[in-house]
């Protein structure tokens, strides 16, 4: 099984998903995740992100690169949404504190998670 | 000058029908938690290196610690970094006012969870950040 059906497989298990939403992880992240042994906590978030999927409209999955930055590689999730403003801020803070338990302190660096609004 | 300042330019912009204002607004919220953050550390004894990498060696120092907050400061601001980056070098993507918003009051959350770290944890978090190789 390829890695994005993997993770396409967690996105399934994770429950309460809407037809609507679609998951797309890029190329380059998934071989970003693959190399830097990423990919576990990779599915780790896409599965806390969809653990409250009613709002989602889409999630994009990117290698993002500061542009500023001779460091800083990120696994960036990006959600479209079409909740209001105070239910995403709500989620985003109840996201990063699980990110405490459920990702390592070595890899927590190593992923965004941003939205956007319709 | 005060870093908290850059809110009120946030603030101000965040709501503007000019898409160039709203990109001003993100870039502020971003900056007023950024330095605010790493003055702070800076203050107690943190060491950075004054170079565009420090902004994800904050992000790096904050989210190895055993601090729940500092924790869910470090991936907010490691998010907030990607929202300035779009905003300030995306010139294809549409920056809505409730993205600005939503960015905006995110990093004044950030701020305030930031604020609420006790002395005597900011102590424990700053011997964290020191003893990482």
């Amino acid at each position: 099984m390829s890695t994005e059906n993997l993770v396409l497989k967690a996105t399934h298990s994770a429950g309460n998903i809407p037809s609507s939403s679609v998951v797309n992880v890029s190329a380059e992240a998934e071989r970003y995740a693959r190399e830097h042994s990423l990919l576990d906590s990779l599915i780790v978030v896409k599965s806390l992100i969809l653990r409250d999927a009613a709002f989602i409209k889409s999630v994009d999955v990117d290698l993002v690169r500061d542009p500023e930055a001779e460091a800083g590689f990120v696994i960036c999730f990006s959600i479209q949404t079409i909740a209001s403003v105070p239910d995403i801020l709500e989620f985003d803070k109840g996201l990063r504190n699980s990110f405490f338990d459920a990702i390592s302190a070595d890899e927590r660096a190593s992923f965004a998670v941003r939205f956007d609004f319709d | 000058m005060n870093a908290r300042d850059f809110f009120a330019v946030a603030a101000q912009f965040k709501n503007s029908e000019n898409e160039a204002e709203r990109r001003t607004s993100i870039g502020r919220s971003y900056y007023a938690l950024f330095n605010v953050v790493i003055g702070a550390l800076t203050a107690k004894g943190v060491i950075f290196r004054q170079t565009p990498d420090d902004h994800h060696r904050l992000v790096s120092y904050l989210t190895k610690t055993r601090n729940r907050t500092a924790n869910s400061v470090g991936s907010a601001l490691l998010s907030l970094r990607t929202d300035r980056n779009r905003a300030d070098y995306e010139m294809a993507l549409v920056t809505s006012v409730r993205t600005t918003e939503f960015v905006f009051q995110k990093a004044a959350d950030a701020l305030a969870q930031f604020d609420s770290i006790s002395p005597a944890e900011m102590a424990g978090i700053v011997t964290q950040i020191q003893a990482i190789p």
